[in-house]
């Protein structure tokens, strides 16, 4: 990185036309290559400004990321800042090994889009969706917005702060991640909220009473719900989200498991138990 | 016809939310149903509308290789304005969503993805030259194809499927209605499920079983549950660096 700082062709402004790009990385999109026509439009720019006069160097370059790209979107401008730093190295470097762009790249992909599933799928998205569905519900119409609001601070920042740090890690960046673990540490921190408040969206969400009331004769019923609650509240959908997980795991096929539910709901309003 | 315009313009703009936008959640039911709400006048009907669809669809993301994902942006487009301009049918239109959003997947296969991947050809054809102002121009077409289609297929949708719905609705009896209305409050258990799938392991179960109990037997908001799990991510992150710390102290020993 030592090259680097003698002479920096990438300015903030090249930085943040990658930032920009990103966002429309994923919008041509390969059976094979996946992101990757996205992966080289976003670089153009940067391309462009370190191989410009040398026609034969900027088809190089543009056919080396041409190549298979895939990631969580708002993890790419990451990897952006990362290739951008590298490129600027090879452009000056003869020696330098282009091919280790790729390699960066493509070890990045895996790691990085799995954190990123975690933290933005699984993790953000939940607590903007379970806050805002639970405000919708109320009829309030803030519902929509504070979902948006908790999920694209992070989303945006994420996007922003990475191009910015990517190019500044350069080569470095892989083993200052992989390094003590630091990724899956926030994996797992990410995945425990996420359960934690998917859990408590399972008794605040799911709803399924028995409306069953035994009557066995002169004054004596038994109310079948009031057990379930004395056990514990909520503990039916508990089990139910259980039941549905398990049928999952055994490859039950989504769309098949909500018709069964749909029958088993018109089948107990039938019968008068549910 | 100006509403069916505008319902699948909405369809257009948020599915291609991944696209352009940078992922800002707008294609999900709750944003989209809400929109539409909007077009038939009365936002909020279509928000609760996306609130539930949102629930039921929870797990339902584009993760990955994860193919075949039901195309839930125009199933709650579609589902929600059927809902609002029968005025009834809130549960029939919700049952449909997911079937709807499941048959969204095969028009993707036969447009936008097909086009696309002729797109991305093309424009790797384009990088063996430098031709970087064709790569450009194929990366825009491909955010068109992202929004045209999905905008047709809903415009359609929309014209076809409205006339059927009110039919539907007439035929379907009460107890079939009633007991769907059952079955909505059960259905967010598929997508708590799908959701699980994601993160959910024999180890980390104790931490949803804690959001549970918070919730079920303390009777804590969502925003509560959240802030539990935002102290109990921290407490984990800053102990598994101990854990790390240890390992390596035991390491030296040896």
């Amino acid at each position: 990185m030592s090259t680097k700082s003698e002479t920096k062709k990438i300015t903030k402004k090249d930085l943040m036309a990658l930032f920009w790009r990103a966002f429309l990385l994923p919008a041509c999109y390969s059976m094979d290559r996946m992101q990757a026509p996205g992966f080289a439009y976003s670089i153009i720019p940067v391309l462009k400004k370190l191989y410009g006069d040398n026609k034969e160097k900027l088809a190089e370059a543009c056919m080396r990321h041409s190549e298979v790209y895939n990631n969580t979107f708002a993890c790419s401008p990451f990897v952006l800042g990362i290739v951008a730093a590298m490129e600027e190295e090879a452009s000056e470097n003869p020696d330098f090994d282009v091919t280790s762009i790729n390699a960066i790249k493509v070890a990045l992909m895996g790691p990085l889009s799995g954190i990123g599933d975690t933290f933005f799928w699984g993790t953000f998205r939940i607590i903007g969706s379970g806050i805002g569905v639970s405000l919708a519900m109320q009829g309030s119409l803030l519902g929509p917005v504070i979902f948006l609001i908790i999920y694209n601070i992070p989303n945006f920042l994420v996007r922003y702060y990475g191009v910015l740090y990517g190019y500044k890690l350069g080569t470095n960046s892989i083993e200052t991640l992989v390094a003590g673990g630091l990724m899956n540490r926030a994996t797992t921190a990410a995945a425990v909220m996420g359960l934690t408040v998917i859990g408590g969206m399972i008794a605040s969400m799911v709803s399924l009473n028995i409306t069953l009331v035994a009557n066995f004769g002169s004054e004596v019923t038994l109310d079948v719900q009031s057990i379930f609650d004395e056990i514990c509240p909520k503990i039916l959908p508990l089990g139910l989200t259980f039941f549905v997980y398990h049928l999952l795991k055994k490859g039950v096929k989504p769309v098949a498991i909500m018709i069964g539910i749909i029958v088993a709901g018109i089948a107990g309003r039938f019968f008068g138990i549910l | 016809m100006a509403q069916a315009l505008l319902v699948a313009l909405i369809a257009g703009i948020c599915k291609i939310d991944n696209r352009i936008f940078g992922m800002t959640m707008i294609q999900r039911p709750l944003i989209v149903s809400t929109l539409v709400g909007f077009v038939y006048g009365d936002p909020v009907a279509g928000m609760m509308f996306g609130a539930q669809f949102e629930l039921l669809s929870m797990g339902l993301v584009g993760i990955g290789a994860h193919s075949g994902m039901p195309e839930i942006t125009l199933g709650s487009a579609l589902c929600s304005a059927f809902a609002l301009s029968s005025g009834t049918g809130l549960e029939v239109a919700l049952t449909l969503a997911l079937p709807i959003s499941t048959f969204g997947t095969s028009i993707g296969y036969l447009t936008w993805i097909p086009l696309n991947h002729i797109l991305s050809e093309r424009s790797k054809k384009a990088a063996e030259t430098a031709d970087t102002r064709t790569m450009e121009i194929c990366q825009w077409l491909g955010l068109f194809n992202y929004f045209f289609f999905p905008f047709l297929v809903v415009f359609i949708g929309m014209l076809v499927g409205a006339p059927l719905f009110e039919w539907l609705i007439e035929v379907i009896p009460a107890f079939i209605t009633d007991g769907i209305n059952v079955a909505s409050g059960m259905l967010p258990a598929l997508g708590f499920a799908l959701l699980m799938q994601l993160t959910y392991t024999r180890k980390l179960a104790p931490y949803l079983f804690i959001g549970f109990v918070v919730v079920a037997l303390m009777g804590l908001s969502n925003v509560g549950v959240a802030i539990v799990g935002a102290i109990l991510a921290v407490l984990v992150f800053n102990n598994s660096e101990n854990q790390n710390k240890e390992v390596n102290a035991d390491v030296n020993e040896i």
